[in-house]
């Protein structure tokens, strides 16, 4: 657990403080992310947490300890540290970077090779790279480097500044699924800065919004600050989609789902017309033997008296019980039949429509 | 009636002849330069380690050096004959007060060319003050630190050869009788042996620092690659 008392940077020579009596308590085993638009005081706040900044007055803990208490060189071995522009060392190479705070430590060499081998896995590199330099990497396995130097020495807290800032969207996004994906196994303190409100709530189990000079808005989960920002500054912070960005953090497999107008290929037609009928709907869906999809028709177009054999249309898009109730909408807007169909690994497991969306978001 | 017999501008047979002093010489250029270098690198680095715990001696310590650096070598050897007399001491003290200023500028600024970020990522991660100079600010500046170690050799080299102008061994020497023999073709063979020679161990110690720098900093030959 990280807490901040009543925190203060005042910067000399500056007229206003930095950061101005920041309260703040971190949850073991959390990402806490701090958002807030640039100057706020975000990378002042995170490091105060390792000493890299002295705070002018207030305590902070980490562990249980204050930070005061302990000398700076000690205390930073025991936080992983990734900063705004990364900073690997040019002059060693991808495996002296990563072994850096086990080499502070005195490992020995043997263990610090273990060590650097289960790290590359993790990040997912491959270890061919173990002896480049940093320049011939990419941008995005830099990145990665810099999560896996920081997680060297197994440190129970890391803080990360903006540690997705220079790549581009598509490979941030991919970065963002592999840290939850590895927060799930290794499951530290991780204090993360962003200015990007979407980063933000896709990664924190805990938001903390701060307006300039350090003023903590609202501190809570994403839901609750997206579902209910507590003023006008959180509200424009959030921006005008906050209905749509809150509908991100629902997974689909949350809801009841509907079963919808669906029959399996092989039915008579009376009991298609039936199924739709009762579900109100002007076309049929058509499963495979498998419950797979295979497509939807028209209930115009089904024989008077015959047997479903095929359908006319394909479903040009689905969703899978992973994705969000963002995802559902997106394919209920661009879809023919106003549904989007879901999926469990290819098999059909019924529909998200307009309305069960809507009475999650009342809720 | 006398005929004039153009007189060869170097004697080979003489320079053969004189193979073994000519060795001598060499290696008394090169002893005076190691010297030099050596006590100039010693010194700039105490300085230069004064300039990293108190910032503010930067300005004094380069006036000064600088002051060194720009007096003409052969004054500097004018002043301090009466006092240390016609010794290796004396030239040394002139040369080594010419390494100084570029020595000491050269690291301060190598040292100060290291990125912020990996600066701040070392400490963040718990290097301490001194084992982030060794560790990580001094390879990063080597580079142009070696290139202020070529550029005091290369000039020490050339001063040396003034040195003899005090009496002292070095290449100089050959430079010197010659101009006292100059009218005989092995005092002009003389003069282009000392600085010819002068010229080349130039050159190839300063290609030798080259490859010891490249040595030394396999992460920076990787990026021409
Ligand atoms: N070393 C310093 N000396 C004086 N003022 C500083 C210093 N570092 C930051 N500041 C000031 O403190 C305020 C907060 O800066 P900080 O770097 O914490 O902002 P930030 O929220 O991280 O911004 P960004 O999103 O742009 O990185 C700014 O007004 C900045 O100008
Ligand atoms: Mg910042």
């Amino acid at each position: 657990m990280i807490t901040l008392t009543d925190v203060t940077k005042h910067y000399e020579g500056a007229t206003t403080p930095a950061v101005e009596n920041l309260s703040l308590t971190i949850e073991e085993g959390t990402i806490t992310v701090l958002v807030g638009p640039s100057g706020c005081g975000k990378t002042t706040t995170l490091k105060m947490i390792n000493r890299l900044i002295e705070p002018t007055s207030g305590d902070i803990t980490v562990g249980g300890n204050s930070v005061i208490d302990r000398p700076p060189h000690e205390l930073r071995r025991e936080i992983g540290y990734v900063i705004q522009h990364i900073g690997l060392f040019p002059h060693k190479t991808i495996r002296k970077n990563i072994a850096t705070v086990p080499h502070l430590l005195g490992w020995d060499a043997a263990r610090i090779a273990e060590r650097v081998d289960e790290l590359i896995e993790l990040v997912d590199l491959d270890e061919e790279m173990l002896d480049r330099y940093p320049h011939e990497l990419s941008g995005g396995q830099r990145q990665r480097v810099g999560v896996a130097r920081a997680l060297a020495a197994d440190p129970p807290v890391m803080l990360m500044d903006e540690p997705f800032g220079a790549v581009d969207p598509i490979v941030r996004g991919k970065l963002q699924d592999e840290l939850l994906d590895l927060q799930r196994r290794v499951k530290k303190t991780i204090v993360l800065v962003t200015h990007d409100v979407d980063e933000a709530v896709k990664l924190g189990d805990k938001v903390a919004i701060l307006n300039i000079g350090g003023v903590l808005e609202q501190y809570d989960s994403p839901e609750v600050i997206l579902g209910s920002p507590a003023n006008d500054f959180v509200r424009s912070f959030l921006g005008t989609d906050r209905g749509l960005k809150r509908l991100g953090l629902f997974p689909i497999e949350t809801l009841q789902l509907d079963t919808g107008p669906f029959v399996g290929v092989g039915a008579t037609t009376a009991v298609a017309r039936s199924v739709a009928q009762s579900h109100n709907s002007e076309w049929i869906g058509v499963l495979a033997e498998d419950d797979t999809l295979l497509g939807w028709s028209p209930v115009d177009s089904l024989a008077v008296d015959g047997v479903v054999t095929e359908a006319a249309e394909r479903f040009l898009s689905w969703v899978d019980c992973n994705d969000s109730l963002r995802d559902a909408l997106e394919v209920i807007i661009s879809s023919h039949t106003r549904i989007a169909a879901v999926l469990d690994g290819g098999t059909f497991k019924g529909i998200v429509t307009l309305d069960q969306i809507y009475a999650e978001i009342m809720t | 009636m006398t005929t004039v017999v153009a007189a060869p501008l170097i004697r080979w047979d003489w320079v053969f002849r004189n193979g073994d002093k000519i060795v001598e010489r060499i290696i008394e250029h090169l002893i005076l330069t190691g010297l030099a270098v050596g006590f100039g690198i010693a010194i700039a680095l105490v300085l230069t380690a004064i300039i990293l715990r108190w910032r503010g001696a930067y300005g004094p310590i380069t006036g000064i050096t600088g002051l060194m650096y720009s007096i003409p070598s052969v004054a500097l050897f004018a002043f301090f004959v009466p006092i240390t007399g016609i010794t290796i001491l004396t030239a040394e003290i002139a040369l080594v007060s010419y390494t100084l200023l570029i020595l000491i500028r050269n690291t301060i600024a190598g040292l100060d060319g290291v990125p912020n970020d990996v600066r701040e990522a070392a400490t963040g991660m718990g290097y301490t003050r001194r084992r982030l100079l060794f560790e990580i600010e001094l390879p990063l500046a080597l580079p142009v630190i070696i290139t202020g170690i070529r550029i005091a050799t290369v000039t020490v080299i050339g001063l040396v050869t003034i040195s003899s102008l005090i009496g002292l061994g070095g290449l100089g020497q050959f430079i010197l009788q010659g101009l006292t023999t100059f009218s005989s073709p092995i005092g002009t063979t003389k003069i282009f042996l000392g600085t010819g020679l002068s010229i080349v161990l130039a050159i190839v110690i300063d290609l030798g620092l080259v490859l010891v720098e490249r040595l030394v900093t396999p992460w920076a030959r990787r990026v021409a690659n």
